[in-house]
Formats: structure tokens, C-alpha cells, sequence
């Protein structure tokens, strides 16, 4: 509707309370997209589906297209081939969209230091939370989500909305 | 097992170079273009008691002056229980495919080309099956580095 | 894809046939793969599957790590089955070596394994139960599933070669008992749910059927032959370990359509429980001096080579190892359990609806990265 962008454009305390409220709006309410590799993480989203703590940890269920996701939860090593598969799904993600490489393969290869395994997610698209551990346990997990959500909370409303170059029309 | 051996061996004798006793059976060392003759004996055998399964076809890079390749193919004979493993040196790389008689070759013999470029004649369609199809050469040859990644860039089609 | 604006007839399939690509990102499929299908209304005329979306290229690093190392490494390739990896590694390298393990280990190595087998058909008939909206009978499968894979995550088990590390209190038959009687209510009110003429039944029979001389031909194994009708269990025909001192029966299905397979691989979960008690009644029948673990050679470098299988969940799985005394495999080559169900899976699903695209492929039980190393 454009009252974002103009909310985004004020440097007043009316901006700066609206940007607060949709980033925190947004940091509950993450939609994942799970980008199975193969590998053992998989398992974990859904037990934590199971046992219904999704919404404490401010996660919506899993979508099943990238065109309606914020969240993208790559997990498991990355493959040379699988790697376009990646960035399609990526390009598909609608922006403010964020990426969690889970697991140590996902974030530098980890044990599979070898010919066919990217080095790291953060080579084809970039990452905003990584979680270590091979395999990560839940602790590990939650405390990663915990940190994407504060990246997102104390974002400023600006950042989805760049300054126009000068040429651009004016609407 | 030995009345087994003994029917095989009369009737491909030309292509059976040595045979050793192995803890579930018999191995059998044979000439590698003489495959597809020791196939069609062992698929001609019937279903009565004949039944086999090709389980697998493995592939080592020897790295020995008058070959590259030993190949390896493990076939089980359901009714005997017997574990068979046909051992065949290969020159040159390329050898018969056995994939119209054992249609249970079609991957594993994808997979060897994939891996170790060895061709295999007859097979119809050889595509690489793990990797892309413009990555350049073969990972599994010993020469092959380690760590030389080819990383597929353009979008996968999706026609 | 073709763009008529004619009106279209509703009592036919429509004949636009559309090029569809399924995967390899498909969040209902179980592994990575893609399928390039062309769909005629939801019927596929005709299909191609492309592998390769998981290959880690671990047949080439297996040849720079050393063998203690790669026994941990070898438990990635597959998640819910690791278990069979492991302990099939361990077992080629001792045959190799010619090194004979003491009863007591073979049986726990046993108890594990049969463990991680009903924890792997679990998971397949859960994910077929998701699939079809069965909401009961995913809950009652993904609770044994949960259960079994903490079991033999708490019992922190690790194989080595010529002995098994496990912390075992000496309640844990007591603890296998009480897990069982848990297990086998479920598996007994699932069996009622899959029976015939219930919905698992009647949206899976008759689909994707597959002769026994097709399985053969093809190179199935495991659950996948058995249910076309052919009775071979690597257990039985090829034994390793303890298996001929333990009795059970082999289940084999009649049609080996998609309903055969799922209900095989529910009785195997019944038989394995079968195994696992007899195992635990010798295990406490053995003498008390019996040894922790076998005698090896000072280091481990085997010479010459070997294959070995054992029956996994999803088939057999095949070790093939050259080993030129070093410490470090010159070949290691591993026998995928669905690499032959993969090559086959284009074949089964054609002229077969969309909508069964799923439990089809999760019938076959492939098994994740196993499948691609």
C-alpha cells in the first residue's frame, strides 16, 4: 500500500515505532522452507513440529513453496549440482527473506572435504544465521533461531526500502 | 559349488582364466571381452533353479602398465547360495555391456562411466549419472585431485 | 506446453501433455532427486529420474582417511539407518584381516542392528502415513520410531574393529522388554489400520506393481524383492555374524504392488523383535569369561579384497574393499541398497497418477545419501 516505504522514509520516532513493531511482527511469524539436502537434520524441524514448539520459537509451519516462505533452512552438505538448485529456489523467495545454513556441512563443508560438496552455503547465496555442530543438537538449534530473530528485530525498516537513484520515476 | 564350477567352466572354457574359493563362494578370474558369453550361459540357465542376482559391478583403478581397470562383478545364485564374483582385467577402456541380459547392470555400468571413464559398448544411452553432465573428466581415477571442484553455475532446465 | 483455446472435453483426460519437473527441493519427497515427468492431465505418460543431487563424493575421500576415521564417517550416509553402515564396515575390514569376533559381540552387534531396522521400516510407514493423511497411524508409527532411535542414541554405540563400545546397565533386557511391549502395541493397532479393505489398502493395492521376474531381473533386494514373492534374505541364504543360531521366518507378499511392499516390511518390524529377544536369552546364557573383544593385529591395514553384505533395512548393502597394507583403503566401494530400485523407479511410475507419486517412491524405501555416497 506504500505506507511502509513512507514510514521507512521518516527519520522520526513514528517510523522508528513502526519499524520496531513490523520487525518484531516478522520475527514471530517466520514461514521456513526446509531445503533438504540429504543429510541428518532433516529429522529435526519435523520433531520439533511434533511436539508442537513451533510457535514458541516464533516459526509458522513449514510452506511447501519457496514463493511464500521468509525463511530458508538449508541443511545438510551442499552438493555441486544440487548448488543451482539452491540459488532457483532463493531467486523464487519474495524479499524480506533470510538463510539459516544448519549443520557444519552446510556452512563450510564441514567433514566433506572433497570434489563434490560446496564449500559452505554462504558461496551461492548469502547466510544470515549459521549453526555449527555435526549433527547440531536442539539446543543449538533454538539458540540459532534465537539469534536470526534478534537480526531481525533490530533491523531498521529503511533497509527494505533503499534510497531511489534520481532518475527513477516518482509514483 | 563344485558341480556348478564344473558345468561353467565346460561350457565357457576359453573364458575362464582361474578360479579361487572364497568364504561364501567362488571367485572367478575371466577374460575381460569374454563377459558377455559367461553372462548368457549363466542367464541360460533357467528359472527353476538358476535364479541369480546381479548385485553389483565395482570398478578399481589399478594403476598397472598393461591395464587401468579390474572390474569386479558380484552376482549371487539364489537356489545354490552361492555368492559368484567375476574378476576380469580390462585394456583400453572400453568392455561389452552385459546390460541387455542383466538389466540389473543399466546403473552400476552408469555409475563406473561416470566415475572412472570406462566405456562400456552396447549399453545404448550412457549418461553420467552423479555428476553433471558438464563436469570434465572422471572423479574416482587416482590421478583425479581431491579437491578440484566443478561447481554447476547455470539454472538447472527445468523442461 | 501447448496453449489451445478449443473447450475442452471434461470426460477426458485432457491430452496436452505438460513437461513437469518434480524436485530435486520437494519437501514431500524423502531424498533429493528429480524427476522430469510429462504429465497428461495427472497421468504421467512418460518419466526420466536424475540422480546426483546428493553425492559427496565420499568413495574418493574414503581413499585418504584412515580406517579408525572412517567408521565414524561412514554413519552419515545413511540417518536412520546408520547403525548397518557401521557395523557392515567393521565387519568387512575383520573379515579381511581374518579376525574372528567372540559370540557375545556378534549377538550385540546383532541386537543393534535389528534395532535400527525396525527404527527404519518405522520411518517408512510413517512417511507413507503422513502422505495419505492417516493421522493415527503416523503417530503410532513416528512414537516407535522416536523411541528406537533414542534407544540406540542413549546407548551411545559405537562399533570398532573386533569389538562393539556400548554402556549396557545390566537391566537392558529388562529395558528391551518393557520398549517392546511399547513397540508392539503400536505395530499390532497399525496392522489393523493396514489391513485389507481399509483406505492404506485400497489407495495402495494394485499400484505399481512389480513381477518377481522384473524384481530379479532389475536387481531389487531386501523388502522390495520380497514382496514380489521371492523368498531371499541375506540373513538366511549368506549368514553372517549369529544369524543361523536365532530363528525367525522370512514375509514375503504375493503381488509385489505397493501395498505388498509397505506390509512386509510391518511383519519384518515383528520378526525382528523375535530376533532381538532370542539374542538377549543367549547373550545371558554365555559363559561369564567371555572376552570384551577380539584379538587384532597391532594396526589395522588389511591386504587383499573382499565383499561383503549384510541385509539392511532397505536391501542389501554391500561393502567392497581393497585394501594393499596401508592404512588407508586403496578402494572402498559401497553397494547402495536403492541404486537398482532408483533405475527402475521410471519404469513403475509411468501411466501411474500423480498423486501416487509419493507413497510409490516412499514404498521403495530409498535410502537417502547412501544411494549416492
Amino acid at each position: 500500500m506504500g505506507i511502509e516505504r513512507i514510514l521507512a522514509g521518516k527519520n522520526n520516532p513514528l517510523g522508528k515505532l513502526a519499524g520496531k513493531i513490523i520487525n518484531l511482527a516478522r520475527s514471530n511469524s517466520l514461514t521456513p522452507y526446509i531445503f533438504h539436502t540429504g543429510g541428518s537434520n532433516s529429522r529435526i524441524i519435523s520433531r520439533l513440529e511434533a511436539e508442537s514448539r513451533l510457535a514458541e520459537l516464533g516459526l509458522n509451519e513449514p510452506c511447501f513453496s519457496p514463493r511464500q516462505a521468509d525463511l530458508l533452512i538449508v541443511a545438510g552438505p551442499l552438493n555441486t549440482r544440487m548448488a543451482s538448485a539452491l540459488r532457483f529456489v532463493y531467486d523464487q523467495m519474495p524479499e524480506p527473506r533470510w538463510v539459516m545454513a544448519l549443520g557444519d556441512n552446510a556452512c563450510d563443508g564441514g567433514i566433506y572435504k572433497n570434489y563434490a560438496v560446496v564449500e559452505g552455503v554462504a558461496q551461492i547465496i548469502p547466510v544470515d544465521v549459521e549453526v555449527r555442530g555435526c549433527p547440531p543438537s536442539m539446543e543449538d538449534i533454538i539458540a540459532g533461531l534465537e539469534r536470526l530473530r534478534k537480526i531481525i528485530r533490530e533491523r531498521n525498516l529503511s533497509d527494505d526500502y533503499p534510497p531511489k537513484p534520481e532518475s527513477a520515476d516518482k509514483k | 559349488m563344485n558341480d556348478f564350477s564344473a558345468t561353467l567352466k565346460k561350457a565357457c572354457s576359453e573364458a575362464i582364466l582361474a578360479e579361487q574359493n572364497s568364504p561364501d563362494g567362488i571367485v572367478m578370474t575371466i577374460k575381460a571381452d569374454k563377459i558377455r558369453q559367461v553372462f548368457e550361459t549363466l542367464a541360460g540357465r533357467g528359472t527353476s533353479d538358476g535364479r541369480m542376482l546381479l548385485t553389483d559391478i565395482s570398478a578399481v583403478n589399478i594403476e598397472e602398465n598393461d591395464c587401468r581397470f579390474e572390474l569386479y562383478y558380484h552376482v549371487f545364485l539364489i537356489d545354490l547360495h552361492l555368492r559368484l564374483t567375476l574378476k576380469c582385467r580390462v585394456e583400453g577402456d572400453k568392455i561389452d555391456s552385459i546390460a541387455d541380459i542383466m538389466p540389473a547392470a543399466l546403473m552400476p555400468e552408469r555409475e563406473i562411466f561416470d566415475m572412472f571413464g570406462l566405456k562400456f559398448r552396447g549399453h545404448g544411452n550412457l549418461p553420467r549419472l552423479f555428476m553433471h553432465n558438464d563436469f570434465e573428466g572422471h572423479p574416482l581415477l587416482r590421478e583425479y585431485p581431491l579437491m578440484k571442484r566443478q561447481i554447476l553455475l547455470e539454472q538447472t532446465k527445468f523442461e | 506446453m501447448s496453449t489451445t483455446n478449443r473447450p475442452r472435453d471434461p470426460h477426458s483426460l485432457s491430452d496436452d501433455i505438460i513437461a513437469m519437473s518434480i524436485g530435486p527441493s520437494h519437501p514431500a519427497m524423502r531424498c533429493p532427486i528429480k524427476l522430469n515427468a510429462a504429465v497428461a492431465g495427472d497421468h504421467i505418460t512418460s518419466m526420466q529420474v536424475e540422480l546426483g543431487f546428493m553425492h559427496r563424493g565420499f568413495e574418493k575421500m574414503a581413499e585418504y582417511t584412515p580406517y579408525n576415521e572412517l567408521i565414524d564417517l561412514v554413519d552419515r550416509l545413511n540417518p536412520v539407518n546408520s547403525p548397518s553402515n557401521a557395523l557392515t564396515f567393521v565387519t568387512a575390514v575383520e573379515k579381511l584381516m581374518g579376525v574372528e569376533i567372540p559370540e557375545r559381540i556378534a549377538y550385540l552387534r546383532m541386537v543393534f542392528a535389528e534395532l535400527a531396522r525396525m527404527a527404519s521400516h518405522f520411518d517408512c510407514i510413517a512417511t507413507a502415513a503422513i502422505e495419505l493423511e492417516l493421522t493415527k497411524l503416523k503417530l503410532l508409527m513416528s512414537e516407535s520410531l522416536n523411541v528406537l532411535l533414542d534407544t540406540i542414541e542413549t546407548h551411545m554405540f559405537r562399533p570398532s574393529f573386533g569389538g562393539i563400545s556400548c554402556s549396557l546397565d545390566d537391566n537392558f533386557s529388562g529395558f528391551i522388554r518393557q520398549l517392546f511391549a511399547f513397540v508392539s502395541s503400536r505395530s499390532m493397532e497399525g496392522r489393523r489400520y493396514m489391513s485389507q479393505g481399509g483406505i492404506f489398502h485400497k489407495r495402495l493395492a494394485g499400484y505399481g506393481t512389480v513381477t518377481s521376474q522384473r524384481a530379479l531381473e532389475a536387481g531389487f533386494s531386501g523388502p522390495n524383492l520380497r514382496a514380489s514373492g521371492i523368498e531371499y534374505d541375506l540373513r538366511r541364504h549368506c549368514p553372517y555374524w549369529l544369524y543361523p543360531k536365532v530363528g525367525f521366518q522370512i514375509p514375503t507378499g504375493t503381488n509385489g504392488d505397493c501395498y505388498d511392499r509397505y506390509v512386509t516390511r510391518l511383519y519384518e518390524i515383528e520378526q525382528s523383535m523375535l530376533i532381538i529377544e532370542q539374542c538377549l536369552d543367549r547373550m545371558a546364557r554365555l559363559d561369564d569369561e567371555q572376552v570384551a573383544c577380539a584379538a587384532l593385529p597391532v594396526a589395522v591395514k588389511p591386504q587383499g579384497e573382499i565383499y561383503f553384505a549384510v541385509e539392511s533395512a532397505e536391501g542389501e548393502l554391500g561393502y567392497f574393499i581393497v585394501g594393499r597394507g596401508e592404512d588407508k583403503p586403496y578402494r572402498l566401494h559401497i553397494r547402495p541398497p536403492g541404486l537398482a530400485e532408483a533405475g527402475a523407479l521410471a519404469d513403475v511410475l509411468t501411466g501411474e497418477q500423480m498423486e501416487q507419486i509419493v507413497p510409490l517412491m516412499g514404498s521403495f524405501n530409498l535410502s537417502g545419501a547412501e544411494l549416492e555416497r
